[in-house]
């Protein structure tokens, strides 16, 4: 393997694992709408 | 009515205390279906190293809800995770891409988003959806992104909602035709005129 192939790997390497962490990351603070059965109880009538 | 915005466009919106420090962003809401109303927020960090907080936002301690960011009054209204949704719910009640069905039994689309009306009042007044071609009239294409009012029926079931038949007269094409509309459906009084409603912006 000629020399010049190990630090295009180790780029290649490293820019793999940042765009994998990225998406990780942006996976993890991804947020969505969840819809609950509180029964009609609640705190939840407004804020004051 | 307060302005109204898209529930998914809250993720990411910081939570700010009235002393000016941003202490997290929001990333989940969690509402009541059968009220109708946010019951809370899940938080993550702020940065973009942050993950998930484990605190979670009480909408009683939700000094306001506004365009740019969500305003508490300080960092100790935070609270347990479990206090605004427990695991379980979370994993059963993703309202995203569920089926949105009348109380007639039609299927009228899927859920896109949430809408909540901002401010004080943290109501959700409808929901944008992914309307199927026999709730557009007239249009050619098979489904068109469309605001639907929230019932006061409405029912939340596993993968489904449901919202009275008479709501789909009262469809907007945009959020800003769409708080007439809702004032509309809300003093409709069973005097809803026949056919499909649209509001100015449609």
């Amino acid at each position: 393997m000629s020399w010049w192939l190990w630090p295009v790997l180790v780029v290649a390497a490293v820019a793999l694992l940042s765009a994998l962490f990225l998406w990780v990351q942006a996976r993890r603070r991804a947020g969505t709408v969840i819809a609950v059965q509180r029964g009609g109880r609640s705190g939840e009538r407004g804020a004051r | 009515m307060n302005e109204l915005m898209g529930a998914r466009e809250l993720c990411g919106r910081p939570v700010v205390t009235l002393g000016g420090d941003a202490v997290a962003q929001l990333r989940d809401t969690v509402f009541d279906g059968p009220a109708g109303r946010v019951t809370g927020f899940t938080l993550s960090g702020r940065g973009l190293l942050a993950g998930p907080l484990r605190k979670s936002l009480p909408w009683a301690a939700v000094h306001a809800l506004g365009r740019d960011a969500v305003m508490i009054r300080g960092q100790e209204v935070l609270v347990e995770p479990s206090a605004v949704v427990a695991r379980k719910e979370a994993a059963h009640g993703q309202v995203l891409g569920a089926r949105v069905l009348t109380d007639a039994g039609t299927e009228i689309g899927v859920v896109l988003d949430v809408v909540v009306e901002g401010g004080r009042s943290g109501r959700v007044v409808g929901f944008r959806i992914n309307a199927r071609q026999s709730l557009v009239m007239g249009s050619r294409r098979r489904r068109r992104k469309v605001f639907v009012p929230r019932g006061e029926t409405l029912a939340v079931s596993g993968r489904a909602l449901v919202v009275p038949a008479d709501a789909v007269r009262f469809v907007a094409d945009d959020l800003a035709g769409f708080a007439a509309r809702v004032e509309a459906f809300r003093a409709r009084g069973g005097a809803a005129p026949d056919g499909l409603e649209k509001g100015p912006s449609a």
